[in-house]
């Protein structure tokens, strides 16, 4: 009941005392939030590094995977009967759960600002997405995980043969790689802030504002990042040529912030208060790449050389300039 | 296409008077469409001004391109004498905003001095921009003279 009456700040951007009391509030609520995920890891990280120092470390010492795969133990050796599960599940769990937040610390996002943009959004007739996936593809991907070393650890999962139980053991250290790895990757790639256009088509958004107090510090900016999907490779040279007028002509920020990319995007730079001209900016660019991109030099010429010539002078002879015009680049 | 309003008024000889102006066939469609592409280039500048988020934002843009007919190097304390601004920190924000938005570049050379050029190489519709302000605008600064000198007149 409590939490369902938690209170969402409104937040003004309209004049230059409503952008300050904004910022305040968005900046206290960002401090929380990075607190409290900082409060988490070390919760978790000292779990498992207790775990890891006083328990799995003198079990290792005892035992070892490939035991407990072929189903012999040295004599002597005392054995937890969930040893793997619980490794693995705290070990996996710590790791991901580690990057996951110091993730969310960097996604700078908070309540109020994303009911901003939410609403912002919606009243252009679109929706503001939290996408993150990696959670559940973690959670399925270690269930099986889990499942299986509970298999090995209750010994219902025995190999005899030696061959057997080698590949199993050289696939199944390759799925708990997998099953840990790909959900981290999912973190930095999948998991963002979108506003779908259309199928294919959205726009990432970030957020980028500063928190030291230094010489220079500015209270009030608080920039929005808009970036397109894919365009095209950066090696496409009509692709670049094409996204370099729209980009000029829409006033669009030319020099991408992920040089490393391979890829063209568009990218705007927005604030609260013309989120939507600008949001609505990239969007027509995208709206006129798809036009331009697809439509190339050869399609214009199959239309000029055949269905122009023939149909559109004959059935329509007002229009011959405006068609003209049309091609002539304007 | 032109992409500046001198290169229009060059490429049709518009300022010469010995020379006619002769508009037939393919010359008047390019005339038309010189004029409609400036037209169109000043409806994108309204519109960009319109949407620049600080309030000072748009005067610093302006200020900045009037200085560019005077000045090679420009600092920030040129836009805010230019802008007759008390204090640097009132167009602080609206720097920001404009090197982020990519209309601005700032050339840090220390760390007070920093130097500041319109980006037309991005935005290739300043360059119009910054035409029209040095040809017609008149800076708060020039303002503020003129009402200065006016005023001590007898």
């Amino acid at each position: 009941m409590r939490n369902s009456l938690k209170r969402i700040s409104e937040l003004n951007f309209e004049n230059e005392q409503g952008m300050f009391d904004s910022a305040k509030i968005i900046r206290a609520e960002y401090l929380k939030k990075a607190l409290k995920s900082l409060a988490c890891i070390i919760a978790i990280l000292t779990v498992a590094l207790s775990y890891l120092i006083f328990d799995f470390l003198p079990y290792l010492d005892r035992n070892s995977f490939n035991y407990l795969i072929s189903g012999t133990y040295p004599s002597g050796s005392s054995i937890f009967s969930l040893d793997l599960t619980l490794s693995w599940s705290l070990f996996s769990t710590s790791i991901f759960l580690t990057i996951y937040l110091i993730r969310a610390i960097y996604l700078k996002f908070t309540p109020s600002l994303i009911r901003y943009i939410e609403r912002e959004t919606k009243h252009i007739g679109f929706e503001f997405e939290k996408k993150f996936d990696s959670m559940g593809l973690f959670i399925i991907l270690n269930f099986i995980a889990i499942v299986i070393l509970f298999y090995l650890d209750i010994k219902v999962l025995q190999f005899n043969n030696t061959y057997l139980s080698i590949l199993f053991r050289n696939t199944f250290i390759l799925y708990l790689f997998i099953s840990i790895t790909l959900p981290i990757i999912w973190i930095f790639k999948i998991d963002k802030f979108v506003i779908k256009v259309k199928e294919n088509v959205f726009i990432q958004c970030n957020l980028r504002y500063n928190l030291s107090k230094k010489e220079g510090y500015n209270p009030n900016l608080l920039g929005i990042i808009l970036t397109s999907n894919r365009l095209c490779s950066k090696f496409d040279r009509s692709g670049k040529y094409i996204h370099s007028k729209i980009s000029e002509n829409r006033w669009l920020k030319k020099r991408d912030m992920s040089t490393i990319s391979p890829y063209l995007h568009f990218q705007e730079f927005s604030v609260p208060y013309n989120f939507q001209k600008q949001f609505l900016n990239i969007t027509l660019a995208l709206n006129e790449w798809e036009n331009n991109y697809d439509s190339n030099l050869d399609l214009m010429n199959y239309y000029f050389s055949t269905y122009y010539k023939k149909t559109m002078i004959t059935k329509y002879p007002g229009e011959h300039q405006l068609i003209y015009l049309k091609f002539i680049g304007i | 296409m032109s992409q500046s309003y001198k290169d229009f008024l060059k490429k049709y000889n518009i300022d010469d008077f010995k020379t006619k102006l002769q508009l037939t066939g393919r010359t008047k469609i390019d005339f038309y469409n010189d004029i409609d592409k400036l037209l169109r280039t000043m409806c994108n500048i309204f519109d960009k001004l319109s949407n620049i988020a600080p309030m000072r934002g748009a005067q610093v843009l302006m200020g900045l391109a009037k200085l560019h007919e005077t000045n090679s190097i420009i600092n920030k304390t040129d836009v805010k004498k230019c802008l007759n601004i008390d204090r640097l920190e009132k167009l602080r924000y609206a720097f920001d905003y404009l090197e982020n938005a990519g209309y601005i570049s700032i050339e840090k050379k220390t760390e007070k001095f920093h130097i500041i050029k319109l980006n037309e190489e991005d935005n290739p519709d300043l360059t119009v921009f910054r035409e029209i302000v040095q040809k017609y605008w008149k800076t708060p600064l020039e303002e503020k003279e003129k009402i200065k000198k006016w005023s001590e007149e007898k």
